[in-house]
């Protein structure tokens, strides 16, 4: 069972800046969005300043009110999402140079073991068929 | 062979015309910026007599509440724009453009003959003017826009400049004020780069995007009546119309 959530650093800090840029860049599109609609599009049709403040202003103010509360939350649960897919990612590449480099070093025997959820569960198979028909081979030879 | 060769060229063809142009999307974002703001960057500036055949042709209305019916009426063969209000708000809206530190001067004719009626609170319930002249100062990101409006009011004194209860960037600037100038005609000439000066308390920066006139008593639930004629904005001292 792992625990350490940070194990390949640079690869995992790649895919961790990949996934982090991938969510957070659209996710801060959408407040920018949503100011150009209010104060460019929508203030330009309505026109009259005065009706632009009594209306625009307060519903501006509402959002911003979100923004600034939903805002450091949905950053926090990026962040920990991001960690989490990241892991799964690498957790299972470095879990396999582990295993394999045991197996090559006579430390230990296959098959190598995986979570349910990790990545890379087929090509763990395969390699585990891979050292399972290896032994045999050299079962047969001795 | 020969329509083997027909078939791959044809194929090559398509795939060429499948190829997206990279330049593409940003070619759409600039047409579109283009087409969003194409309406901003009316360059018209001059005089409106409401003569003619299309004496409101570029005039757009802009509905708050109600609708105040703006139409051209006629007086001794002199047409002006004569607006009525029945507890609505609805602004006749020209886009400009021009910069108020090189030909600051705007000049209009004006009358009322109805004001609404103020409970006299002095609050947003009585946020009601018989005739308003706006002169908006139009920046692409609206918080930043400023407007002066030019105000004829029964009560308040004139020379009188106000905040607007919901942006400071919208000065009330009375300009004209007494019930007893019920039904008489009055021409104002306002200097927009000094009145901006003292109101603002700077200099402008922004161009001047739009003028509007309004006749409003949405607030006051009552009833308004004012007519304007012969605006003429965008002009030096000496009275040259650029």
């Amino acid at each position: 069972m792992r625990i350490k959530y940070l194990v390949k650093h640079k690869l995992q800090f790649t895919y961790l800046a990949i996934l982090l840029i991938g969510i957070l860049l659209p996710l801060m599109l959408v407040p920018l969005a949503v100011y150009y609609l209010i104060f460019t599009v929508l203030a330009h049709r309505i026109a009259i300043p005065d009706w632009i403040a009594y209306n625009l202003f307060p519903a501006i103010g509402t959002i911003n009110k979100v923004i600034i509360i939903a805002f450091p939350f949905l950053i926090l649960l990026v962040i920990f999402w991001s960690l989490v897919l990241s892991h799964r990612i690498v957790g299972p590449i470095y879990r396999l140079e582990k295993d394999l480099d045991d197996i090559v070093d006579g430390k230990r025997r296959g098959p190598i073991k995986i979570r349910k959820a990790d990545e890379l569960k087929e090509v763990v198979e395969k390699i585990n068929r891979l050292i399972d028909s290896l032994e045999k081979h050299r079962c047969g030879k001795a | 062979m020969g329509g083997d060769h027909t078939a791959i060229t044809n194929l090559r063809r398509a795939k060429i015309s499948h190829t997206r142009d990279p330049k593409s999307p940003i070619l759409a974002v600039v047409i579109f910026s283009v087409l969003l703001f194409s309406d901003m960057g009316h360059a018209e500036t001059g005089s409106f007599d409401f003569e003619g055949n299309s004496p409101l042709a570029g005039w757009q209305t802009k509905r708050y509440l109600g609708k105040v019916i703006y139409k051209i009426a006629s007086e001794n063969s002199n047409n002006f724009v004569h607006a009525v209000s029945k507890n609505a708000a609805t602004a006749l809206y020209k886009r400009i453009r021009f910069d108020a530190r090189k030909t600051p001067i705007i000049s209009w004719r004006w009358k009322v003959d109805q004001f609404p009626k103020k409970q006299g609170l002095g609050s947003a319930e009585d946020d009601d003017y018989a005739a308003r002249v706006y002169v908006i100062f139009i920046s692409w990101f609206f918080p930043s826009s400023k407007c002066i409006e030019y105000i004829f009011d029964d009560e308040t004194k004139e020379g009188t400049i106000l905040d607007n209860p919901y942006s400071r960037n919208i000065k009330l600037y009375v300009i004209r004020s007494g019930r007893e100038k019920n039904g008489r005609w009055f021409r104002e000439e306002r200097n927009i780069y000094e009145d901006y000066l003292e109101a603002f308390g700077e200099k402008p920066v922004l161009k001047i995007g739009a003028v509007a006139f309004m006749v409003d008593s949405d607030n006051t639930k009552s009833y308004a009546e004012a007519s304007f004629d012969d605006l003429m904005i965008g002009y030096e001292k000496n009275g040259r119309v650029k």
